[in-house]
Formats: structure tokens, sequence, C-alpha cells
């Protein structure tokens, strides 16, 4: 059952995988919120949020953001009406933007 | 002549249990290296093998019938030349359809979808003298999808209709927008029901498999995106007799 | 011809909503990181500078803009999130029964979701009415975050107090 993996299906794997991690994240990241209404344990989760493997790991979702986004660009691009031949190129233009911009984003995080 | 190695997935009804532990066999045939892999596969049965088995009907690309799994991606073995294939063959029957023996696989579930988005034409008004004639631009609308030759290739290698057999598929979704986009036929608004369902194109994921896969090389995905389009167009602006 | 199949209508903007809040998903996820994540870093030397400091994001929630921001943020977030994971549901689920269930439940946890969540932001008004111990020090010390991501987005805190 093994199928060789094209751009479009890999992309689609990792557009299902990032989906649903990124789903499943809106539940901690509402519960940290929910701290918010105290000051002193809010201040201590951020703390805890700003310790190296913990903002390792905010690389980590900014990495998933990025993969989610992109390639909903390139889909939602290709069913507004961009022709089909392109949808290689375009999903190579998401992994390189995808990089890209992980690499920006993760040196401003890390700083 | 170049040697072959046909390294061929084997089930025998009468010995094997289905699904169970798959039977490979190799064929070696010495092939000129223009020939086409299912003239390996028809010597492989008439010199080697009398119980091999596969369909095989036109072997010119234009009836679907030797539709398999080639190295991994579903071709014609009749649109296969064997100098564009490494020496060694790998050849399996369409993936998600059952297989009823060898490399047949049973196309009544293909088959099946087909004939639920209405795979003819309803023309109105009276029959005119002649022909109902299009024009080239009409007809060019339509040009690419009437390529289709219904071998299976795209439902079988889509991901979404080997999660959920429900799915009508990428060849029913081509069928019903190559009849929605003829000029000449009177019921979009049937075809397009037929379709925009909980099992129809808003299942689609456009992961270009079928696009990738077709023999026909008919823009698949571009027709299923092409008809959400038209379906969330007809949400916004409800249409007022003719399209 | 009206609405003679609300079903397939239901679907198409099901359907419609979900490229819809994905691409406003993009704008505002964009807009976020670069207040919460990216700036955060520069300012992490000066203690309470930082946005997603407690201080800093009471005084962009007492912003009318940035309340309406993460309201949207919240409802568009879930809409998508929920109905990719109601669509994998449909997929792969075989049994009729299960998956009706499966379907209802996660209906069900996407309102609770968004109840919790408004809940967060009417929340956060009251509290900025009466702010705590805490929350009025930071006020009183004045420790408005001077993120530039914020002043370039052009909404900062109005009412410091």
């Amino acid at each position: 059952m093994r199928d060789r993996p094209g751009a479009g299906f890999l992309a689609f794997i990792v557009h299902r995988g990032t989906g649903i991690v990124l789903a499943l994240f809106i539940l901690p990241h509402l519960y940290i919120l929910y701290f918010l209404g105290d000051p002193a344990r809010y201040e201590a989760i951020r703390r805890f949020c700003s310790r190296p493997l913990a903002r390792l790991s905010e690389a980590g979702l900014l990495g998933l953001v990025l993969a989610h986004g992109l390639n909903g660009i390139r889909i939602m691009l290709l069913e507004a009406g961009a022709p089909s031949r392109i949808q290689k190129t375009l999903f190579r233009a998401a992994v390189i933007a995808g990089l890209l911009l992980f690499f920006a984003g993760a040196r401003l995080m890390m700083r | 002549m170049v040697s072959k190695k046909f390294k061929i997935k084997r089930f025998d009804p009468e010995k094997d249990i289905p699904g169970g532990k798959p039977r490979w066999e190799e064929f070696t045939v010495e092939m000129d290296p223009f020939e086409r892999l299912l003239d390996g596969l028809v010597r492989i049965k008439e010199a080697q093998d009398g119980s091999l088995t596969f369909r095989l009907s036109c072997a010119h690309g234009m009836c679907g019938s030797c539709a398999m799994k080639i190295n991994g991606k579903n071709a014609l073995a009749c649109q296969t030349l064997a100098k564009n294939t490494p020496e060694a063959v790998v050849l399996e029957p369409l993936p998600v359809f059952p297989v009823i023996k060898d490399l047949v696989v049973d196309m009544d579930p293909f088959f099946e979808k087909i004939g639920a988005v209405m795979p003819w034409l309803v023309a109105d008004g009276p029959h005119p003298e002649r022909e109902r004639s299009q024009s080239p631009e009409e007809l060019g609308k339509i040009m690419d999808a009437i390529k289709c030759i219904m071998c299976g290739c795209c439902t079988s290698s889509c991901p979404v209709y080997r999660a959920d057999r429900d799915y009508l598929g990428p060849a029913a979704l081509v069928k019903a927008a190559r009849f929605i986009l003829d000029s000449r036929d009177a019921t979009w608004k049937e075809r397009l029901k037929a379709v925009s369902g909980e099992n129809g194109f808003w299942m689609c994921h456009s992961i270009y498999n079928c696009y990738e896969v077709c023999p026909r090389s008919i823009d698949i995905t571009g027709y299923i995106a092409w008809l959400k389009r038209l379906a969330v167009k007809k949400m916004f602006f409800p249409p007022k007799g003719q399209r | 011809m009206k609405n003679k199949n609300p079903r397939q209508k239901k679907l198409a903007a099901g359907w419609f909503l979900g490229r819809a809040s994905g691409l406003l998903l993009v704008l505002l996820l964009a807009v976020h990181f670069t207040v919460i994540h990216f700036e955060r870093g520069g300012q992490e030397k000066i203690p309470g500078r930082s946005a997603g400091f407690h201080g800093a994001v009471f005084l962009r929630l007492s912003h009318p803009l940035w309340w309406v921001f993460y309201a949207v943020f919240l409802s568009a977030a879930l809409y998508h999130g929920f109905y990719g994971l109601r669509g994998i549901a449909a997929e792969y689920i075989r049994r009729e029964r299960l998956l009706a269930s499966i379907r209802a439940g996660l209906l069900a946890a996407s309102i609770a979701l968004w109840a919790a969540g408004m809940l967060i932001l009417v929340n956060s008004q009251l509290l900025l009415a009466n702010p705590p111990a805490l929350c009025y020090k930071c006020h009183a010390r004045g420790s408005i975050p001077s993120c530039r991501a914020i002043r370039f987005f052009g909404f900062g805190a109005i009412n410091k107090k």
C-alpha cells in the first residue's frame, strides 16, 4: 500500500499532522490564559515558559504554524484557480519561505 | 533486447487467503526497449505461467483495462515502455479495490461511483434535425475531461478514497464536471447536487495524486477545485434559470 | 429558486468558512507572533517589559481593538481547528453512530472552549475595572510595554491608570 510520496501527498500528510497538533494546542493555551485572573500564578507560568527548553518548543510551535499556514496558502491559491501544474513549484516555494521564516523567527525568539 | 525482471504480486482465490501474506513471483523476459510492459506480461502468460491473470483489451491506452500499480505508481501497462522502467519492474494490482485474481481487481465499487453522478447527457428541447452542435469554444471547455477512459488509476491512488470508500472519488467528480460544463446538458443543478453532498468534492484535500497518475493527463484536481468554486458561487449567488 | 437544498448550502458555507478562517488566521497569527514571541526576546532583559507579561496583556486588552482582535482570533482558530478535526473524523471512522457521537463531542468541546475563551476576555475587562494588587502595582510603575510591534500595529493601550 505504499505510494511514492509526491509533493502533494507529502504536503497533505504534513498539513494533517500539524493541523491536529495545532487544534489540540488551543486547549493548553486557553488553560494558561485562564490564569490571567491570578497574576502571581500567571507570572510563574510565564517564567517557566522562558526557560531554554520551553523556548525551543516555542520555536517548534512556530515551525508547526509556518508549515500549516504556508501550505494552507498554497492549497487556497490552487483551489482559487491557480493552475495545477504549478502545485509542485508552489510546494517548493512554501518550503523555502517556511525555512527562511522559521530561522528568522527562531533567531528572534532565542535571543 | 534487454532482460527484464518482472516481480508480480499474485493472488489466487483458490489457494490464497484474501488479505493474507502477499505472494510475490519473479519472471524474466527478454524485451525490446520499445516494447510495452503489457507485451512482457503477455509473453509470461504464453510461455512461462499460463495462470498469470491480468486484464487487457485495446493495448493502446484507450480502454483503461490494464491499469495497475507499476513500481509504486498507478499507470497503464500498455503505456509504459520497457526502456522507461528500471531493470526490475514491480507490478501490483490497483490498490484499494478488492483483488479478484493476480492483477485483476473488482472495479464494481469504482463504476458504482461513476453511475451515481448520472454519466449521460440530458438534453432538453426537441431533437434537432441533425446533431446538437457545439462551438469550438464550448467543446474546448470539456475537451480535457472527455479524455477520461475510466481506468481507475486516479481513484485508487486517492488517499481520501483509501480512507473512506464512501467518497465519490476523482474519476466520478471529473465525470460530473464534464457534464456540468457541457453546453448541451440541461441538468447541471441535479448534477451539482449529486456531487456536493457529504461524500462529494468537499472531501477532496487537493493532494494531487490523481493529477500525477492520470494516464490521460487530465487536470483532475483542477476540475474538482472548479466544482468547489462553482458550489461556493452558487451559495452566494443563487442561480436564476440557466447558468 | 429559494434554498431548495439547505444541506448542500450548509456544506458549502462550512467549507467556505473553513477556508476564510484559515486565511484570517494567517494574518492574525502574523500579528500574534510578532507581538508575543518575536519582540519578547529583546525585552526579557528588562523584567516586566515583555509583551507576554501580565501587565502588558492587560494593557492591550484595555484597548477595544485588541479585545476584538482576540475575540476574532479565538473564534477563527476554534472554527478552523474543529472544522478540520470533524472532517478527519468523518474520513476515518466508519461506524455511523460512533461518528455521530464524536461529531457531537467535537461540537460541544468547541463551544465550551469558545465560552471559556470569551469568559477570559470578559473577565479581563472586569479585572481592568478593578485591578488586583500586583496588576495595579505594575500599572502604577507605568510599565507600558515599549514593544515596537505594538506601536507598529498602531493600537497601544489607552486607559492607563
